[in-house]
């Protein structure tokens, strides 16, 4: 038995610590800090809110970069909160907004390299509901040869199990989850996948809600998960609160008295790739998978937003054993590194910015450590998010297509109210309709004559 | 309407399903979208157009009909599929008429059952199971204008290049006048998807217009002196009009739009779910599933769930469709007299709607665009309803602009169709598009069963790139199916471009997969290569 062990609370809610004082510290209500008076090792692991920031700058000792491999690499940083060596450490995770998805997956990562950040052996891993729930798969999947992960056992606390965490099953693609877990015995869910469900299937212990009796029943309303829970129900243990410190104490001396972790993923590989039935069926509802590669060299570089593009490429194999993407802004012709250690067929998410144009590049460094540009996407214009500053109007009659100049006043400061996000943006350009037109008539007399002759062309041609 | 109205609207119903056909199943669910749709909004809506045309009313709108939807409509399996779907609803709805005697729901049984009837004898009676020819008759009283739009409805935006469009555009317009006749003079892009250049392609094949979003020209260069209530046109010549958000947000919002007004019938409590299992099962499809079978007894009535709702009363719902139009036309007719003031121009209001809105989801839907061409004929002068072709006849000067890269889909870009949860799918249509090209390229006069071939392997291309596949994707709805439909698309594509790679081609298997996929009947995979006599150069320039 441990005496002190390491446990590492990888909490989706940063609600549990606040800034006071110049200090990060755990709620005077929550167990944490009780749990280290027992001489536990407690490090908390919360995603990033920026009140918890200094008001000072950051020393950069507090801060740790790192990449996130998942389809792509997602550079986030580590910030340590708290101070010093003490116990509970404060942790919390930075990185650019992501969809919950993707977030739920850096988050379950940036755990596991922030056990590795911390070079000592984890006991475990207590994650919390579905937004941590990937990290056992992770951990299967990461764990091998590393020290301090050799003999981690995970406990995850569900309070909710209508809380899911349910995808599109595409997302497996770009989380880089094995697309055979996609099936009724692993990670699918009503046709989706669950992260809830991921961490029912793949951690060591689950503590859920209060009434849950471990004598080998599960309650009656439990949202879908009744199968789930019935074919785990030796991982059920009975409901850690902040109420009992005991209650974490024993929780935590049992899973370490288990006997040392197994690893569950390699069987359930297996057992779903030898269901011969079940894969037929499943290749029965998801149709022929394509290929992973199609041994050619392409690169495709896509506007998804005026803010955001996406960038595929395969390059067929070559003496290249590492790539990295280049941004080019086409106008000025500035480049940028946008990623290094990227794979030979993979894809990437830009940050743009509206109105502009962009090609990307594929570059790789040969065994000299000399880079070389291997391929270049066509050059792509990103949408213009609010209205032009030009108000040279010409107008064109198409039947004999005769051209009218005019010059306007243009709509105004009214573009200006139009800079704002997205979804405000659209519902402004609803209300927009009515409200554009009154600056109109004022810009309208400022025209000159050139106005008149349009005007008047077109009422005679009405008549006609 | 004899003299110069205050302004005009436009509505026009965008009328797709993706091509779902499944002749290896007896029984198939998501063939239940087409045969939902014909029943619920395209019989209902054309039955009330041909009335008001028998009456003498004065109207014009605009329809889009795309490629799969026509061709499902001609499609002798599917009419014959339809038939009995029809006729299992009736066979309900006579026990049910029977069993609810007494019942306060009776007389609404009775109203489906009657309904359900006259709807099929619209189709197979009086059209011969044919609602193409329905279509075709208003187009040639004048009453409708059909347009077409990208073959597969594939999302143009997030294609790799301009073959992909031409073969989206060329082979719509081929099969557009095979099914209606006559050229089509607009186009509704997918998704109102626009970028660069696909305007050049559109004068490549003829078309004369096309609609984007608001923010399409809005936000177009330069600034519209007319904002959208007056069409553009671009450096190639094509007019652009602009979806006005206003009428748009009427009908369309979830909040604030007609369609969620508590009298009017609840979508989702469905006999279906309802009756007694071993009632309802010999309805249901094989697998035994509970699911909608359409005929609703309740309206929406307000909060609480499904088991809340109050009964259904027909009467009050289609009074709440009057008042609904006459409320929508007060608004426009405001709309247009505001516009004219300010600009002394006749504006035109676009009022685009998925076709399905009406009578699919909203039952009072058919039933409100009736009451508004009533009320528009007789109630009012100020505004004339009108197509898009009409506006362009009557008003030919038009401001030159760049329109701005734009879609009507979620925040008003390419985001539906391109993220997390469909973004794999492109690196597979980009091969499958960069591949067509260069097949295409080898053999640009193939003849025989090599042509058959490429014309078939063209045929995958466009089904793979429909965009509604990536839409489902990412509504999170039927993903299996539009996940297997895309992959079936991209095997099929795969095996016999390698057949034709390798000079060993099968004509068993070309044969088999036309036969799988018998759409677009005058396709010619040398489309994507075509030389017109538009010039590279634009007509128009800003210089």
């Amino acid at each position: 038995m441990i005496k002190n062990p390491h446990v590492i609370w990888v909490c989706p809610n940063s609600d549990i610590v606040y800034r006071a004082q110049g200090e990060v510290k755990c709620h005077p209500s929550s167990v944490i800090p009780k749990l280290s008076e027992k001489g536990m090792r407690i490090n908390l692991f919360v995603p990033y809110n920026p009140t918890l920031l200094p008001k000072t700058k950051l020393s950069s000792s507090r801060v740790t970069h790192h990449k996130i491999r998942l389809s792509q690499d997602y550079p986030v940083d580590i910030i340590k909160l708290s101070k010093g060596n003490t116990t509970p450490g404060i942790f919390m995770l930075k990185t650019t907004v992501l969809e919950p998805a993707l977030h739920g997956a850096v988050f379950a990562k940036a755990a596991i390299a922030l056990a590795e950040q911390l070079k000592r052996s984890v006991d475990i891993f207590h994650l919390f509901e579905w937004k941590s729930s990937l990290l056992p798969l992770f951990l299967e999947m990461e764990k091998n040869g590393s020290p301090v992960l050799k003999n981690t056992r995970t406990l995850l606390s569900v309070r909710s199990l209508v809380e899911q965490g349910n995808f599109a099953p595409a997302v497996m693609s770009y989380l880089g989850i094995p697309e055979t877990l996609f099936h009724p015995e692993g990670v699918e869910f009503y046709g989706r996948v669950s992260f809830l469900k991921t961490g029912l299937l793949l951690s060591d212990a689950v503590s859920l809600i209060e009434n849950v009796k471990t004598n080998g029943m599960v309650p009656a309303s439990i949202n879908g998960m009744r199968g789930v829970l019935d074919a785990h129900v030796h991982k059920l243990r009975r409901w850690v609160s902040d109420r009992s410190v005991r209650a974490y104490l024993d929780i935590y001396q049992e899973l370490m008295s288990l006997p040392k972790p197994v690893p569950i993923l390699p069987k359930l590989l297996k057992k779903l790739h030898q269901t011969k039935e079940a894969t037929t069926s499943f290749f029965d509802m998801w149709g022929p998978v394509p290929p992973d590669r199609y041994k050619t060299n392409y690169l495709a570089f896509l506007v998804q937003a005026p803010r955001k593009a996406f960038a595929f490429w395969e390059k067929a194999p070559s003496g290249f054993k590492e790539f990295g993407l280049v941004l080019e802004e086409a106008s000025s012709g500035q480049r940028q590194l946008l990623a290094r250690g990227l794979d030979a067929v993979s894809d990437y998410w830009i940050d743009v910015r509206p109105d502009s144009s962009y090609a990307v590049e594929l570059v790789g460094w040969d065994d000299s450590g000399l880079m070389k540009v291997l391929m270049r996407s066509r050059i792509i214009r990103t949408p213009r998010d609010w209205m032009s500053s030009n108000t040279n109007a010409i107008f064109i009659d198409v039947r004999d297509r005769r051209r009218f100049k005019m010059k306007w006043g243009g709509l105004g400061d009214a573009w200006k109210r139009l800079k704002m996000g997205a979804s405000e943006r659209l519902s402004e350009i609803n209300a927009f309709g009515q409200n554009i037109l009154p600056l109109i008539p004022s810009s309208v007399e400022k025209v000159p004559s050139s106005w008149g002759k349009v005007a008047s062309s077109w009422g005679k041609k009405e008549k006609s | 309407m004899s003299q110069e109205p205050t302004g005009y609207l436009a509505l026009v119903l965008h009328a797709h399903l993706p091509f779902v056909r499944h002749p290896e199943y007896p029984d198939f669910l998501e063939e239940d979208w087409f045969f939902e749709g014909v029943v619920e909004t395209y019989a209902p809506i054309l039955m009330r157009l041909e009335k008001m045309r028998g009456e003498g009313l004065r109207f014009r709108l605009t329809m889009t009909v795309t490629p799969p939807l026509a061709t499902m409509l001609e499609d002798e399996l599917l009419r014959g599929r339809m038939a009995k779907y029809l006729d299992t609803r009736i066979d309900l709805l006579k026990k049910e008429v029977a069993g609810n005697k007494g019942h306060h729901v009776h007389s609404l049984s009775d109203h489906y059952l009657r309904e359900f009837q006259e709807i099929r004898e619209f189709i197979f009676g009086r059209h011969g199971g044919r609602l193409l020819n329905s279509l075709r008759g208003l187009q040639a009283s004048g009453h409708l204008e059909i347009i077409t739009c990208a073959a597969s409805h594939g999302f143009a935006p997030l294609m790799s290049g301009v073959t992909s469009w031409r073969a989206q555009i060329m082979t719509a317009v081929r099969t557009h006048e095979t099914y209606f006749g006559v050229k089509p003079r607009g186009i509704w892009l997918a998704e109102c998807g626009f970028d660069d250049g696909i305007d050049k392609i559109l004068a490549e094949a003829g078309l004369e217009y096309f609609f984007v979003d608001s923010h399409g020209i809005l936000f177009g260069d330069p600034q519209p002196v007319f904002g959208p209530y007056a069409p553009v046109i671009t450096e190639y010549g094509i007019s652009v009009f602009a979806r006005d958000s206003e009428s748009s947000k009427q009908v369309w919002s979830r909040e604030e739009g007609y369609p969620g007004d508590f009298n009017y019938r609840e979508f989702y409590r469905d006999l279906g779910y309802d009756a007694n299992y071993d009632y309802i099962k010999p309805y249901l499809h094989s697998d035994g599933v509970r699911r909608g079978v359409g005929i609703k007894y309740h309206k929406i009535t307000g909060g609480g769930g499904l088991g809340d709702k109050q009964f259904y009363d027909v009467a009050k719902g289609m009074e709440k469709a009057a008042e609904h139009a006459g409320n929508f036309m007060f608004n426009r007719q405001h709309q247009v007299r505001h516009l004219r003031d300010k600009t002394k121009y006749p504006p035109i209001l676009v009022a685009p709607y998925d076709a399905e809105l009406f009578g699919h989801w909203w039952y009072e839907g058919p039933q409100f665009i009736e009451y508004l061409i009533r009320k528009i004929n007789f109630d009012q002068s100020e505004i004339e309803l009108i197509t898009g072709s009409d506006y362009l006849d009557r008003h030919p000067v038009r401001q030159l602009q760049r329109i701005n890269p734009s879609t009507w889909g979620s925040e008003g870009y390419n985001l539906v169709w391109l993220n997390g949860a469909n973004s794999w799918i492109y690196r597979h249509q980009h091969w499958a598009e960069k591949k067509m090209e260069e097949l295409a390229s080898r053999f640009p006069h193939a003849g025989g069963d090599l042509k058959r071939a490429l014309n078939q392997l063209l045929r995958e291309l466009l089904l793979l790139q429909s965009s509604d596949w990536a839409f489902i994707m990412t509504t999170g709805t039927t993903v299996p199916y539009a996940t297997k439909r895309f992959r079936q698309h991209l095997e099929r594509f795969r095996k016999l471009a390698e057949q034709i790679e390798e000079n060993r081609l099968d004509s068993g298997f070309v044969r088999h997969l036309e036969g799988q996929d018998p759409i677009y009947p005058t396709i010619d995979y040398t489309d994507i290569f075509k030389k017109t006599d538009v010039a590279d150069e634009p007509l128009y320039s800003f210089a």
